[in-house]
């Protein structure tokens, strides 16, 4: 296994504003703290957890469109925060699409210009190989060639998407990072696109970031998942593993609140109360023991790290869930 | 368990509706949109019954006419450009379709409301949340001021929002969505209405919180008895909630039926491939069935059966023949030439 990308104590503090001109109050928001990760190539990573807890500026770090407070990335064990790195050659392998194809897609370019774009950009290819290309792009990811000279406005929310996978993929990049790559679509287009991007990582070897706050669609893509609370990763591992033994309360909590599409599964289950509270100046103990039900005097104490638990599933929790000692509880 | 009295003989007729204690009887409801490009025939000829504290998931996706049918039953359709063009919508005996302004008034928001997605759209920023939910009590149930304020803060604390008392005079920014959820529930629930249509009310919201206001929804509906008429396109929040289920395609009910028959034994095909279609979060499955094409322009619908391009089954006649509404089992509707 090749190590393609690392966060080492990835950390992003906005600071906060207030008044008319903007003076700072000294207060920050932890949008993302002390964040460590590797992904393997050839991976589906999967970044989950609620609104506002850092996913999505995770993945504009990766992508250097914001410099970190401090900790870095790795590209190939390369800083790619270093001054000699070469921005652009990675710019073309790590490539990103947007959860909304609607407002990612400027109206006023056809297919042909939105795709052909990055063949400018980067000098690959012009003229009739340009458009050979191009329309090789839109095979590989099921637009028609008479697609081509259309524009954004006449195509359903599926086929943006498509559009929007076929520019990414026109660079021959290694990363894609999709951040809520197929929130926006219907239920009947979901399932064509995620397997669209299945079988496109399969052709091209493809690692995936994948994003999102739906716990259904991460299960079935992700072949790791990290679960962050607060702009920390509470806990990481083997989707299988997360999924059906959850360490991490917040975790066990989060999983608890899917609903499943079966009426026979309906049950009493015990729901998280509160909510998530503000990242502004979190507190300097467990981000989650406030509203943590086996929470102890040693969780105010410190922020626990993220340990490894058991190969290869990391938590970060004093007291991690124990799912066997609960049974024989019962 | 779920109410038996959801399981009574099937009754198809209109106007005696008053012995099968259905809240809401509509029958043959079509909607249609006269716009610039065309007609847009958005609901067409829709059946839906909802008895006393059942739920009723009516699932579809983006434009298949969910959110139309709702808005037609409390006349809440801009028209121009929508029009009713048929159909009857019977509450409590009397066809809400041919009421005034005035009568349509005093049942909207009284004895039936509505909690929308967004509620930061549907709350006033102008007035604090206590204001909103008494203007109601005042209006529908007649109360005094002091009384309607009294009562306002008796329902935040009902629907859970800590500390109500001090909150109450508060504005909707500073509510979280998941509290301006409970405030537009709050505001909803407090004229006692017999039927709630809740609009995609979690979809803009996380799963957690998601889950606390379906918990709360179940509750309510508990408690005062109330018919819920809840639209999603989520089905597995359909699962969770509803005792039945209505799946909509392209302005048409396609398929009917409580809430086991659907998810465990569906018959039409768009039904039955949606639900293979999900991933879950409780097991990962091999394979995701995919449904060819998207959705159609509904204002050039396709001949016939409107799911025909798309369906894995189609035969000459589903271009040519609109299915007729059948019913399969008992209170199990389908609209499609299999059956």
């Amino acid at each position: 296994m090749v190590t393609i990308l690392e966060a080492k104590d990835l950390t992003k503090k906005f600071p906060v504003q207030t008044g008319i001109f903007g003076s700072r109050s000294g207060s920050s928001v932890h949008a993302v703290d002390e964040v460590n990760f590797s992904i393997q190539k050839g991976e589906t990573f999967g970044l989950v957890g609620e609104s506002g807890c850092g996913k999505t500026t995770v993945a504009k770090l990766i992508l250097k469109l914001l410099t970190p407070t401090h900790g870095t990335v790795s590209y190939y064990d390369k800083d790619i925060f270093d001054r000699s790195f070469p921005t652009n050659e990675m710019r073309k392998k790590i490539q990103l699409i947007f959860q909304d194809p609607y407002s990612s897609l400027n109206p006023r370019m056809t297919v042909y210009d939105i795709i052909g774009e990055p063949f400018d950009i980067h000098k690959l290819a012009k003229g009739e190989e340009k458009k050979k290309r191009i329309l090789e792009m839109m095979k590989i990811v099921g637009l028609a060639p008479f697609h081509l000279y259309r524009y954004p406005h006449e195509f359903s929310g599926g086929q943006r998407q498509r559009i929007v996978i076929a520019r990414a993929l026109s660079v021959e990049p290694e990363i894609l990072i999709m951040d809520e790559p197929v929130s926006a679509l219907d239920v009947s287009v979901r399932a064509q696109v995620l397997n669209l991007l299945e079988n496109l990582q399969k052709k091209f070897h493809l690692t995936y970031v994948f994003i999102s706050h739906d716990l259904s669609v991460v299960r079935h893509v992700c072949n790791r998942v990290a679960v962050m609370y607060l702009g920390q990763i509470v806990e990481m591992g083997i989707v299988n593993e997360v999924f059906d033994d959850p360490l991490h309360p917040y975790a066990e909590a989060l999983l608890c609140c899917v609903p499943i599409p079966d009426p026979r599964s309906r049950k009493s289950r015990e729901i998280l109360t509160g909510e998530v509270p503000t990242p502004i100046d979190p507190p300097n103990y467990c981000r989650f023991a406030k509203r943590c039900k086996y929470a102890q005097d040693k969780c105010y104490s410190g922020n626990p790290p993220l340990t490894e638990n058991k190969p290869n599933h990391w938590v970060a929790c004093y007291f991690p869930v124990n799912k066997i000692s609960d049974r024989e509880e019962r | 368990m779920k109410s038996k009295s959801t399981r009574n003989s099937p009754d198809s007729s209109t106007r005696e509706n008053g012995q099968n204690n259905s809240v809401l009887t509509v029958r043959g409801l079509r909607v249609y949109f006269f716009t610039e490009e065309g007609v847009v025939k958005a609901v067409e000829g829709i059946d839906l019954d909802i008895k006393k504290g059942e739920t009723l998931g009516l699932i579809g996706e983006s434009g298949s006419g969910k959110t139309v049918s709702a808005l037609s039953l409390v006349q809440l359709l801009p028209i121009p450009p929508a029009k009713i063009v048929g159909g009857s919508v019977f509450f409590e005996n009397t066809d809400l379709l041919t009421l005034s302004d005035k009568k349509m008034r005093e049942i909207r928001g009284g004895k039936i409301s509505m909690i929308f997605q967004d509620p930061m759209t549907s709350l006033n920023p102008l007035y604090s949340v206590a204001d909103q939910i008494a203007e109601n009590l005042r209006v529908h149930r007649k109360m005094l001021p002091d009384e309607a304020t009294k009562e306002a803060i008796r329902m935040m604390n009902v629907v859970g929002i800590p500390d109500a008392e001090r909150r109450s005079i508060e504005y909707p920014h500073q509510f979280s969505g998941g509290m301006r959820q409970r405030v537009m529930i709050a505001s909803a629930l407090s004229c006692l209405p017999a039927l709630l249509i809740a609009d995609e009310p979690t979809t803009a919201l996380d799963v957690t919180i998601q889950a606390q206001v379906l918990e709360l929804i179940e509750e309510l509906k508990q408690k005062y008895d109330t018919a819920v008429l809840y639209i999603t396109h989520n089905f597995a929040v359909v699962a969770e909630i509803a005792d039945r289920v209505a799946v909509m395609y392209a302005g048409y009910i396609v398929e009917e039926g409580d809430v086991y028959t659907i998810f465990e034994n569906p018959k039409h095909p768009y039904t039955i491939d949606l639900l293979s279609s999900i991933p879950r979060v409780d097991k990962k499955l091999s394979h995701l069935e995919v449904i060819r094409g998207s959705i159609p322009n509904l204002i050039t619908p396709p001949e016939g059966c409107r799911f025909h391009p798309r369906c894995k089954k189609v035969m000459d006649k589903c271009s040519k023949v609109v299915p007729e509404r059948v019913e399969i089992n008992e209170r199990h509707f389908v609209r499609c030439h299999l059956y």
